[in-house]
C-alpha cells in the first residue's frame, strides 16, 4: 500500500509542474487551432529561451523572472521572423511542405545551438529558487511554485485575451472558420502571424521559468515537444481548456510515477497515456471528432 | 503475370534504359573498383536506399509522413543481434527482424491511423525518442553500451552462413540484392489492389472510405510493409558493423531523417526518386563527416546536422517535388515507376 | 414503385456543440424511386447524408438499409453494403487517372485488376468519359469530375445512390444531360436520393420530395404538393421556385 501522504505530495508537485507544462502545450495548441499546422520547432524555441535565461543569469546576474519576460519578448520576435519569413510562404501548400519547413527549423535551431554552445549540460540555481516551502506538512519547491504562478497568470491572461478582446475573438473566429472570419473583415494572415507569435512567446515565457530547475541542453526541446504533443492529444485537438487540463494530468502522472519507476522512464509513461487515449477516446478529453 | 509485362514495358523506356545501365554498373562495380572505402560507401547508399524506398511507400504512396523509421530499423538490428547470441544464423535473423518490425508497425497503425498528417508525423518523431530512451536504459539488451557481436563469431572464419566478413564487398552485394528485391516487390504491390488503395488514401482519405476502402486496415498494411524492409536494413547494418547501440540504430538524425531528405531530393512520387536521392545525399553527408568532422571536434556534430536542416528547408520551399518530379514536369524524363501515370494534356 | 423502404432513417439527431444540425428526422426511401431532399442552406442536408453513410455518428436515432441496422457502421462498410454517395465538393483522386479513379471503387468489390478495369471502362463509357480515361483527374473540368464521381460511386454496384448537389455549377445543357443520366441509372436498378438546390431539376426528376429546414423535416410529398406547401414557401422566402 502506497503511502497516502507521499501520493498527496506527488499530486501537489504534479499540479504545479502541470501548470508549467500546460503553458508550453497551450502555445502548440493555439498555433494548431488557428493555422492548422504543427510547430515542430516548438520545443526548440523553448530551449532557446532556457539558454537565454541561463546566459542572462550567468553573465549579467539577471533573475530568471526577468529572463522569463525577456524570453517572452524574444519569442514574439522569433515567432514573427519565422512565421513571416518561412511559414507564411508555404501556407497554401500540401501538409508535407509545412511539416518539413517547421521540422527544418527544429533541426536548424537544435543543432545550431549544439554547434554554438556545445552539447554540455548547463544549470542555473538562483538562491531563492532552491528553497523548499513547507505548507501544512506538504513540501513545495519554490521553483515549481513560482513557475506555476507565472504559468497560471499567463494562462489566465491568454483566456481573457481570447474571450474579451476584439483581437482575441477574431483569433478564435479564424480558428473555427477561416472563410467566415474573412467575410467578416478579419485578415486571416494577420491572425496566423499573431497566433504563431503568441504561441512562441508563451514558450519563451515558460523557458525562463523552467531554467530554474530543469537542465539546459540543446536536446531539451525534444522532450518538451513530446510532452506537448501528448498533452494536446490528451486534451483534444482544438480545445484550449482540454490542453490545460491535459497539462495538469501529465504533470501529476509524471510526479506520481516517479515514486514507482526510475526517472528516466517517465517519458514512457506519458507516451503510454498517449497511446491509451488514441485507442480509447481518440478525440481526447474535449476535442472535436478527429475525422 | 501482369506485373512482369509492365516491368518489361517500363524498362524499355528512356528512363528504363538508364536504369538498366545503372544496374549493370552496380553489379560489376566491386570487380572493377578496388577502393574499399568507396565500396563501403556504396553499400551504405544501398542500405539507406532500402530504408528510403520503404519510407516512401508510406509517405509518397500512402500519405503517411514518418520521422521515426529508426524504430523499425532498430528493432531489426536488435532482433538479428539477439538471435545471433542464441546461435541463429543472420539470414533468419534478418527475416525475423523484418517480420517483427512489420508486426510492430502494423499494430502501431491502429492508434496512429487516427492521427491527421501533422500529428502522425509528430507522433512518429516522438516514438523514435521513446525507443531510444527505452533501449538506452534496458540493461538486458545492453543498455547505453549496446551489443557487440558474439565473440566466437569474431574468431570464426568468414562464412556465408554467419555473414561475418571483414571486407565490405559481400555486404555490398547483400544490400544490392535486397534493394533489387524490394524494388521488384514494391513495384508489384503498387500495381495491385493494395497499391491502388494506398494511393487513394494518400489522395483523399474520406473519398477512399466512400469508395469502400478500409482505410485503417490499409494504412496498417502499408506501415507493415514499410517496417519489414526497414527492419531488414537494420539487419544488414548489424552484420556489416558487428556492433549496435541505441544511439546509432534508433538515432533520429542518423537513421530517421536520412530517408526524408533523400526522398525529398529525389522526389517522392516515384519509386526511383528515393534511390536517386540517397545516391546524392548519402555519399555527400558521409564524405563530409569523414573529411571535415575531425577538424571541428564535438561542435561539428551540430554544424553537420544543422546543415541537414538547411538542406531540407531549401528543398521543401523551392523544389518540393524533388529531382525526379522536376525532370518530369519539364518533360525531360518520365521517372521509372512513377505514381499516378496518365497525361496532363489540355 | 413498391412499398418497401430500402433505406430508412428513424428519429435521427445530431448536435454540434449548441447547434442541432439534424433534429428528429425520420424518412423512407422506397426501392426504385428518385427522392429529392431540398431545403435552404444550413438546413442539415449534408449532415443527414453523413449520418446515413457513416461519416458521422448520430447522437440518437437509427438508420436501416434493407431492414439491417447500419447505424454507426464505418463508412467503407456501408459503401460496400450497397449505399454509395458523392460529395458536394467533388473529391476525385487528383493524381490518378480517370480510369484509375473508377477502378478504385471497383477493386473494393472485385478482387482482380482485369475485372475492375472492365467495370471501370464500362462505367466511363456510360458517363461519356471514355476519351478521358487516361487523363489525370486534376486535368478534368468540373462537369467531368462530377461525372467521374458518379462513375466511381456506381463502381461499387450500389443499390442506393446518394447524390449531394450533382447539378450545381452545370449549364442548362449539362443539367439536362445529367438528369437523363440519372434516369438511366435508375433504369439500371439503383434507387436515388438526391440533394439539390436547382429547383427545376428537382421538380423534373423526382417523384417525391422531402424538405428540411433548421434540421427538421418540414414537408413531404409530390413536387406539386411541395411547391404549394405554405411551410416550404416560407422557408424559402425569396427563393426561386
Amino acid at each position: 500500500m502506497v503511502d497516502l501522504w507521499l501520493l498527496g505530495q506527488a499530486t501537489t508537485s504534479g499540479l504545479l509542474l502541470g501548470c508549467i507544462y500546460a503553458v508550453v502545450a497551450l502555445g502548440l495548441s493555439l498555433i494548431w487551432g488557428v493555422m492548422e499546422i504543427v510547430n515542430f520547432a516548438h520545443g526548440d524555441f523553448l530551449m532557446l529561451s532556457m539558454y537565454l535565461s541561463y546566459f542572462l543569469f550567468t553573465y549579467l546576474g539577471l533573475d530568471p523572472l526577468i529572463g522569463s519576460i525577456l524570453g517572452f519578448l524574444m519569442g514574439l520576435a522569433l515567432g514573427l521572423i519565422v512565421e513571416k519569413g518561412l511559414i507564411e510562404k508555404v501556407l497554401g501548400s500540401p501538409p508535407i511542405v509545412t511539416i518539413l519547413v517547421t521540422f527544418s527549423v527544429l533541426l536548424i535551431i537544435r543543432y545550431g545551438a549544439m554547434a554554438a554552445w556545445g552539447p554540455g549540460v548547463k544549470t542555473l540555481h538562483p538562491w531563492y529558487f532552491m528553497a523548499i516551502l513547507d505548507l501544512w506538512g506538504v513540501r513545495i519547491s519554490m521553483a515549481y511554485l513560482i513557475g506555476a504562478l507565472i504559468s497560471l497568470a499567463a494562462t489566465i491572461a491568454l483566456h481573457i485575451f481570447l474571450k474579451k478582446t476584439y483581437t482575441g475573438i477574431a483569433l478564435r473566429a479564424t480558428s473555427q472558420n477561416r472563410l467566415a472570419a474573412e467575410l467578416l473583415g478579419i485578415d486571416a494572415r494577420k491572425m496566423y502571424t499573431l497566433s504563431f507569435c503568441i504561441g512562441v512567446a508563451l514558450v519563451g515565457l515558460a523557458g525562463g521559468v523552467l531554467s530554474t530547475f530543469y537542465y539546459v541542453i540543446p536536446e531539451v526541446g525534444g522532450r518538451f515537444c513530446m510532452l506537448s504533443f501528448v498533452i494536446v492529444v490528451l486534451g483534444g485537438f482544438g480545445s484550449l481548456l482540454g490542453t490545460f487540463l491535459g497539462g495538469l494530468i501529465i504533470g501529476v502522472a509524471e510526479e506520481i510515477s516517479a515514486i514507482f519507476i526510475p526517472p528516466v522512464m517517465k517519458d514512457v509513461v506519458a507516451f503510454i497515456i498517449f497511446l491509451l487515449i488514441l485507442m480509447l477516446k481518440p478525440s481526447g478529453l474535449f476535442g472535436e471528432v478527429a475525422r | 503475370m501482369r506485373a512482369l509485362r509492365m516491368i518489361k514495358a517500363e524498362l524499355s523506356t528512356k528512363a528504363g534504359r538508364i536504369f538498366n545501365a545503372a544496374a549493370i554498373v552496380a553489379v560489376i562495380l566491386p570487380l572493377v573498383v578496388r577502393d574499399q572505402f568507396f565500396i563501403n560507401a556504396m553499400m551504405l547508399v544501398y542500405m539507406y536506399s532500402i530504408i528510403a524506398l520503404a519510407w516512401n511507400l508510406m509517405n509518397g504512396y500512402t500519405g503517411l509522413l514518418s520521422f521515426g523509421h529508426a524504430v523499425f530499423f532498430g528493432i531489426g538490428a536488435y532482433t538479428l543481434m539477439l538471435l545471433l547470441y542464441r546461435g541463429v544464423t543472420p539470414w533468419i535473423g534478418m527475416l525475423l527482424g523484418g517480420l517483427l518490425s512489420a508486426g510492430f508497425a502494423f499494430l502501431l497503425g491502429v492508434p496512429f491511423s487516427r492521427l491527421r498528417s501533422h500529428w502522425f508525423a509528430l507522433g512518429t518523431l516522438v516514438l523514435g525518442e521513446i525507443f531510444l530512451i527505452v533501449f538506452a536504459n534496458w540493461r538486458a539488451v545492453g543498455g547505453a553500451l549496446g551489443l557487440d557481436q558474439p565473440r566466437r563469431l569474431l574468431l570464426s572464419p568468414p562464412s556465408i552462413y554467419w555473414l561475418n566478413y571483414a571486407r565490405p564487398t559481400p555486404y555490398y552485394y547483400l544490400a544490392l540484392g535486397i534493394l533489387g528485391l524490394e524494388l521488384l516487390l514494391l513495384y508489384a504491390i503498387l500495381n495491385s489492389r493494395p497499391g491502388y488503395f494506398f494511393q487513394a488514401i494518400r489522395e483523399d482519405e474520406e473519398a477512399a472510405m466512400a469508395s469502400g476502402i478500409n482505410v485503417t486496415l490499409y494504412k496498417c498494411i502499408s506501415m507493415a510493409i514499410s517496417g519489414f524492409f526497414t527492419g531488414v536494413a537494420g539487419g544488414i547494418y548489424t552484420v556489416r558493423f558487428g556492433y549496435i547501440d541505441p544511439y546509432a540504430v534508433f538515432s533520429m538524425m542518423r537513421i530517421s531523417v536520412y530517408p526524408v531528405i533523400a526522398g525529398l531530393i529525389g522526389g517522392v512520387y516515384s519509386l526511383i526518386g528515393p534511390i536517386i536521392g540517397s545516391l546524392i545525399f548519402v555519399p555527400t553527408a558521409e564524405y563530409l563527416r569523414a573529411i571535415v568532422g575531425g577538424t571541428l571536434g564535438s561542435r561539428f556534430q551540430g554544424v553537420h546536422f544543422a546543415s541537414f536542416g538547411i538542406v531540407l528547408l531549401i528543398i521543401s520551399m523551392r523544389i518540393p517535388e524533388g529531382l525526379m518530379g522536376w525532370l518530369e514536369m519539364r518533360g525531360l524524363l518520365k521517372p521509372l515507376m512513377s505514381s499516378g501515370g496518365g497525361s496532363d494534356e489540355r | 414503385m413498391s412499398g418497401e423502404a430500402i433505406l430508412r432513417g428513424e428519429g435521427l439527431v445530431k448536435r454540434f456543440g449548441g447547434l442541432i444540425a439534424v433534429n428528429e428526422v425520420s424518412f423512407n426511401l422506397y426501392r426504385g424511386e428518385i427522392l429529392g431532399l431540398i431545403g435552404p442552406n444550413g438546413a442539415g442536408k449534408t449532415t443527414l447524408f453523413n449520418l446515413i453513410t457513416g461519416f458521422l455518428k448520430p447522437d440518437r436515432g437509427r438508420v436501416y438499409f434493407n431492414d439491417r441496422d447500419i447505424t454507426g457502421w464505418p463508412p467503407h462498410r456501408i459503401a460496400l453494403e450497397g449505399v454509395a454517395r458523392t460529395f458536394q465538393l467533388v473529391r476525385p483522386f487528383l493524381r490518378m487517372t480517370a480510369l484509375e479513379n473508377v477502378m478504385i471503387s471497383a477493386l473494393s468489390k472485385v478482387g482482380g485488376l482485369e475485372e475492375a478495369e472492365e467495370t471501370a471502362l464500362e462505367l466511363l463509357e456510360f458517363l461519356n468519359l471514355s476519351d478521358k480515361r487516361d487523363w489525370r483527374a486534376s486535368s478534368l473540368t468540373i462537369v467531368e469530375r462530377k461525372k467521374l464521381e458518379i462513375a466511381r460511386a456506381l463502381a461499387l454496384k450500389p443499390e442506393v445512390l446518394l447524390l449531394d448537389e450533382p447539378i450545381a455549377g452545370l449549364n442548362p445543357k449539362e443539367v439536362d444531360d445529367m438528369l437523363e443520366t440519372l434516369r438511366e441509372i435508375r433504369e439500371r436498378g439503383v434507387t436515388i436520393l438526391i440533394v439539390e438546390h436547382v429547383m427545376r431539376a428537382i421538380m423534373n426528376i423526382c417523384e417525391r420530395i422531402i424538405v428540411m429546414h433548421y434540421g427538421r423535416l418540414i414537408a413531404e410529398g409530390t413536387p406539386s404538393e411541395i411547391s404549394s406547401d405554405p411551410k416550404v414557401i416560407e422557408a424559402y422566402l425569396g427563393g426561386v421556385m
